[in-house]
């Protein structure tokens, strides 16, 4: 963010002069070359992507190891993976420009370098399966959040993966298959994090439960309905649908059709949270400091914390995640959780 | 905190980068063709490093101060060469539509336009 | 530069004693209440400013990108356009930064030192350098607009469209540059004041090292700026 950030706004700065004053930095006319505002452009904007990702997916880390009451597998690869996307999420910008007069040659380095990007999310999911594998496996509202970010996000990865090889993405370019595959991840991966987080940590927060049954239903409503949206996205990208078009050949109908009645279902699965969420404000069931029976610190504090989050500094007995036997007992002889 | 650094530290430092600013203003009317900016570019950076090490006390910092000042030009680096092996490597493709071109002798209009 | 409100002010032992600084006044330590010691205090200021002069590294970074990428596909024109900079005044305005990043410097080790007078002598040399710096470019510029070198419909006919675009980075870039050196000559100019009051000693002087790095780092942009732009073609 830090370092990305301003060379997006000197590149804004540079495009306004050239609007206000006619200087042209980017304009054909003058010379300039619009693929050099768009190297610029995407040098801020790609990295800003993982930027949008990374928490998500360290909400799923958090919620995948409560629910399964297992520490995390193979704990400094995740971290490590993290800081390794962070890296070399720099260094695949050119993958927005392969259908440009971007050189062949730099247009090979990028693909590379994007193959390369989804390894280090890969290992990730791997590591959350691994996770899952042989946990106590509850499927609170969180945790079903969860569990749709890692399918929902490995359907965006891999359509990634077909982007980042030059051949198909002439192919696939400015069509639906793109919008599909970012939503996918942005979507049913950043969003669909964030709203599991909102719910793991929203009796921390406000103090207060929110209802159970309609969380799930919520859940599963969003995931249904999100799928039925962008599904389709992909078989029309991929059999030609332009982006951007209001237009389109009749053999589209059906998919835009799907696409459309899925949104509407989605758009159920994103209000019912706005309304019980909002209702719990007032009328739902008073929180305990640990409904979950998660491990952070954040959980050895009241819900809603005080003013200066804990009466006295806390001493740290354990590990991150210690979901071990131990634990559980200690946890079980303390409040349960709702 | 910041070691002290002796004046006299300063002061030679000083001295050297206005030697070196003399010397890249007179390399400059030197005509050495292509070699000028590497040369000016050369002279600039081993300015720059005397500041950062020296001026902004980056030769006795911290390993993580130093990080922090590494990363940007680090970053930056990362952006021109990347960058630029796209504008570098552009006229390195065979102009295959020329050669259609010669063979045929009747260019297609579409060819002529998919190329820069 | 400005305390947060909650400091727990404490007089932890320092090198030079208590009330030994010139002037009299006794230098209070400021611990903010996160910090374990000053040491910590002070290396994350450093750490903050550094990241600060990463952000502008990137920033003037976006231009200096422009340029190459025009430098290597207009060669000619840049050098052609580049003869109409005045070398003059550009070697000048060097020596003039390079020179305050000297008095910079050396007002820094003056804090450290605990001598009052003397940070406040370099401080203000240091400003006077920068005024100088902003009045040789206030003139270069002013003979830069008489030989109609402002990019658009009244560009100097005499060179070629391409020139255009190095002389829109030449003002973007310094301008930009020209705008740092302004905001750096006003909070040294306002560290000089603080300085003369007795703010800082040899126990604290953490922003004025602090303005000393984005001071430096003024330094370095120019010292890119000087042949990029004065020296392309001067054989």
């Amino acid at each position: 963010m830090v370092l990305a950030t301003p060379v997006l706004a000197m590149t804004l700065a540079l495009m306004a002069l050239e609007r206000i004053w006619g200087l042209g930095l980017f304009d054909p006319k003058l010379g300039g070359d619009p693929v050099l505002f768009q190297h610029l452009f995407w040098f801020y904007s790609h990295p800003a992507v993982y930027i949008m990702i990374l928490p998500g997916m360290a909400v799923v880390s958090e919620t995948i190891t409560c629910f399964s009451r297992k520490k995390v597998f193979g704990y400094y690869y995740v971290a490590y993976s993290s800081v390794a996307i962070a890296i070399l999420g720099f260094l695949v910008w050119g993958h927005h420009l392969f259908v440009t007069s971007q050189s062949v040659y730099a247009g090979f380095a990028f693909s590379l370098l994007s193959f390369l990007v989804a390894v280090p999310s890969g290992v990730k999911v791997f590591n959350w399966v691994m996770t899952l594998h042989r946990g106590s496996i509850s499927l609170q509202t969180p945790m079903l959040y969860a569990l749709g970010f890692i399918g929902l996000f490995v359907v965006g990865g891999l359509t990634g993966l077909f982007l980042a090889a030059l051949a198909v993405d002439v192919h696939l370019s400015d069509t639906y298959f793109i919008v599909a595959h970012f939503h996918y991840i942005m979507v049913g991966g950043m969003v669909t994090a964030f709203m599991g987080g909102l719910h793991f940590w929203w009796p921390k927060i406000t103090g207060r439960m929110y209802p159970e049954k309609l969380g799930q239903l919520a859940a599963l409503i969003t995931y249904i309905g999100f799928n039925l949206t962008f599904f389709p996205q992909f078989v029309m990208g991929y059999l030609g649908m332009p982006r951007r078009y209001h237009a389109y050949p009749g053999e589209f109908q059906i998919y835009h059709v799907l696409s459309s009645a899925g949104a509407s279902i989605l758009g159920i699965g994103y209000l019912l949270p706005m309304i019980y969420l909002i209702w719990s404000l007032k009328h739902g069931k008073k929180a305990p400091a640990n409904p979950w029976n998660a491990t952070g610190l954040e959980w050895q504090t009241p819900s809603p914390p005080p003013k200066d989050n804990f009466e006295e500094i806390p001493v740290i007995t354990r590990g991150p995640y210690d979901y071990s036997a131990e634990a559980e007992e200690t946890k079980l002889e303390e409040a349960r959780h709702v | 905190m910041s070691p002290i650094v002796p004046k006299k530290t300063y002061v030679i430092i000083w001295l050297v980068l206005m030697l070196l600013l003399l010397l890249t203003w007179s390399v400059a009317r030197i005509h050495l063709g292509p070699w000028n900016l590497p040369v000016a570019l050369t002279i600039a950076l081993i300015k720059m490093l005397l500041v950062i090490l020296f001026f902004m006390h980056v030769r006795k910092s911290g390993g993580l101060t130093r990080l922090f000042a590494a990363a940007g030009f680090i970053w930056l680096i990362i952006m021109i060469d990347l960058t630029m092996s796209d504008f570098l490597t552009r006229r390195m493709v065979p102009n295959i539509s020329a050669d259609v071109q010669q063979l045929e002798k009747a260019p297609e209009p579409g060819e002529e336009k998919t190329h820069r | 530069m400005s305390e947060p409100r909650h400091i727990r002010r404490r007089r932890l032992p320092s090198p030079g004693g208590e009330g030994k600084g010139e002037g009299g006044r006794n230098p209070v330590a400021p611990l903010a209440e996160q910090f374990e010691d000053m040491t910590q205090q002070h290396e994350s200021a450093t750490l903050g400013m550094w990241t600060f002069l990463a952000t502008e590294v990137l920033f003037f970074g976006g231009m200096f990108m422009g340029y190459i990428v025009y430098r290597h596909a207009y060669p000619r024109a840049f050098a052609e356009a580049s003869r109409h900079t005045i070398v003059l005044f550009g070697t000048i305005n060097t020596a003039i930064l390079l020179t305050s990043s000297l008095t910079m410097a050396l007002g820094v080790r003056a804090a450290q030192l605990n001598l009052r007078k003397s940070l406040v002598a370099w401080l203000a040399l240091t400003v006077l350098l920068g005024l100088a710096f902003l009045g040789v470019k206030g003139l270069e510029y002013q003979q830069d607009l008489r030989e109609h070198l402002w990019p658009g419909p009244h560009f100097n006919p005499a060179l070629g469209p391409q020139s255009q675009i190095f002389w829109f980075l030449y003002w973007a870039m310094t301008g930009l540059h020209a705008l740092h050196v302004t905001v750096g000559v006003v909070v040294i100019g306002i560290m000089t004041f603080l300085a003369r009051a007795g703010r800082f000693s040899n126990y604290y002087h953490t922003p004025i090292e602090v303005t000393g790095l984005y001071w430096h780092f003024v330094d370095i942009v120019w010292i890119f700026l000087y042949p990029l732009l004065y020296l392309v073609n001067r054989a």
